[in-house]
């Protein structure tokens, strides 16, 4: 057998021992990284899934307060709230803005639903009705998604707040996500004059 | 060299493989399922949206099929049926479990969330992680006497918690119509009791006649029930295998329990790798060069178990 120093076995053993050692930590560097990308993704899908019934509700709104203006003469504070909400909507810069806006819509949207109780004619309208109905799935479709992306976004704010994945996700910039929650003042059901 | 030494470095090379196999797998196998279970957002049934989706409910049957080990209809099991019986060894007579029968049985079922709405899941190809029960039936026999025998079961039973991770896609509707109506007449088969009612000429057989009309009915059955239950389109979609690279998880622990059993078993399975393959490594150096002296005393000791285990 060839000759080798005592030194040179000891640098073959640990150099083998070392590089699996190296390769484990790097795996796990890897693994925490696309974790990050993984959660990230998840908050950004479930709130295109959101978005798109959000759209969808914000064009049926257009036609609602369209039909609502007819009969609702004396209701033009409750309208007016629904059209500014609307606009604030379309406007907002980021997600976070956009959450709350549409948390404050679907409280105004059930005040607006609530005063068109004391209007027998708008009650009556084909049109209303339907527009009601469909914003009314609209909102059930969005409950359901709002407790998925929640879901998403309490999973991904965990993590880039733990230990190790804070350590990579801080220097790439990762941020929280803002859950989508109705405002509490929103929460609460119309009071009506009658 | 002799033989024990051939032997000896023989199984310190083979443990220095197993080492690097139980390494890689912690790493490629084990990690990315901590990290599809951990970073996959529980869905509600209701909103199930296609892909790799994770759920939690109850168990509902669809059909079942009676478990081997207690008798109670379950939905899925796998068990293994040992006698006790006495051995011969170096050391005298020892008594040991030995495998007899073995088996699994699989059916579709639904889960039910907590808002009550159900997804089926087909759990054909999953990963089980289900704790193993052990039932000892009465054979007359006191517990622990040589002939006694005892199931090993890991099964799922209507109304277990259940956590499942895996695809939800569109049901194939000629494919699962014909899976439908093989499961039907398997289960059909499995009964005798029924089976017999198929005899209408009480000649003691069913020919092929009697059969096909059995098929016939099964199918028009089956048909019938996938047009009801297409109103409702989660009755369009299944859980079940990715068809990517990706998990197919089922188990009747918590998530919580599923993470952490799979994070210790990465980590120990890790740890024991790197351990085998740091000792082994030493060892086969220690043969070959005589350093390190801790690797000389290894494979001294291993060839010492070798030529124990030869006498």
């Amino acid at each position: 057998m060839a000759k080798i120093s005592p030194h040179e076995v000891g640098i073959w053993l640990w150099a083998v021992t070392g590089g699996l050692i190296l390769i484990a930590l790097i795996s796990s560097i890897i693994s925490i990284y696309n974790m990050l990308i993984m959660l990230k993704y998840n908050v950004s899908k479930a709130w295109s899934n959101i978005d798109v019934l959000l759209k969808q509700r914000l064009d049926e709104l257009e036609k609602l307060v369209d039909v609502c203006k007819t009969y609702m003469k004396y209701e033009q504070e409750t309208l007016q709230k629904v059209i500014s909400l609307r606009s604030l909507i379309s406007n907002a810069g980021g997600v976070g803005e956009r959450l709350q806006a549409e948390g404050a819509l679907a409280g105004a949207l059930k005040t607006l639903f609530a005063v068109a109780e004391n209007y027998p004619d708008l009650k009556a309208d084909n049109n209303f009705a339907q527009l009601r109905q469909r914003i009314s799935y609209l909102e059930n479709e969005i409950a359901d998604r709002r407790e998925f992306y929640n879901e998403s976004v309490n999973l991904y704010n965990i993590k880039i707040a733990q230990i190790p994945a804070v350590l990579l996700a801080r220097p790439l910039g990762y941020q929280p996500s803002p859950l989508f929650e109705i405002p509490e003042a929103e929460r609460e059901n119309p009071k009506l004059a009658f | 060299m002799n033989g024990d030494e051939v032997f000896a470095l023989a199984v310190i090379f083979l443990l220095l493989l197993a080492g690097l196999w139980l390494f890689f797998r912690s790493i490629l196998r084990i990690l990315p399922r901590i990290i599809w279970v951990a970073g996959t957002p529980t869905s509600p049934i209701r909103s199930l949206a296609i892909g790799l989706v994770e759920v939690t409910g109850k168990v509902k049957q669809k059909e079942t099929i009676p478990s081997p080990a207690t008798g109670l209809e379950c939905c899925l099991t796998k068990y293994k049926l040992q006698e006790l019986r006495v051995t011969q060894t170096r050391n005298g007579r020892t008594t040991s479990w030995h495998t007899t029968d073995s088996g699994f049985y699989s059916l579709p079922f639904y889960l039910q969330d907590k808002e009550g709405a159900q997804i089926l899941i087909d759990p054909n190809d999953a990963e089980l992680y289900l704790p193993c029960e052990t039932y000892y039936p009465n054979t007359g026999l006191p517990t622990g006497a040589v002939g006694s025998i005892r199931y090993l079961e890991e099964a799922i039973y209507p109304n277990a918690l259940l956590y499942a991770l895996g695809e939800a896609k569109k049901k194939s509707r000629f494919a699962d119509l014909n899976d439908e109506v093989n499961t039907e007449l398997a289960i059909l088969r499995g009964n005798p009791e029924k089976m017999a009612t198929l005899d209408e000429n009480k000649d003691g057989q069913i020919d092929t006649v009697e059969w096909e009309k059995t098929v016939r009915s099964a199918e028009s059955r089956v048909a019938e029930e996938t047009i009801a239950a297409a109103q409702n389109p989660l009755d369009t979609i299944v859980i079940a295998k990715p068809s990517a690279k990706r998990p197919f998880i089922i188990s009747t622990r918590s998530e919580k329990e599923v993470l952490s059993r799979l994070r210790w078993k990465g980590y120990s399975t890790m740890i024991l790798g790197l351990a085998l393959v740091f000792f082994n490594l030493a060892g086969i150096l220690g043969f070959f060069f005589n350093q390190p002296s801790f690797g000389k005393n290894y494979y001294k000791m291993v060839k010492l178990m070798v030529e124990n285990i030869g006498r």
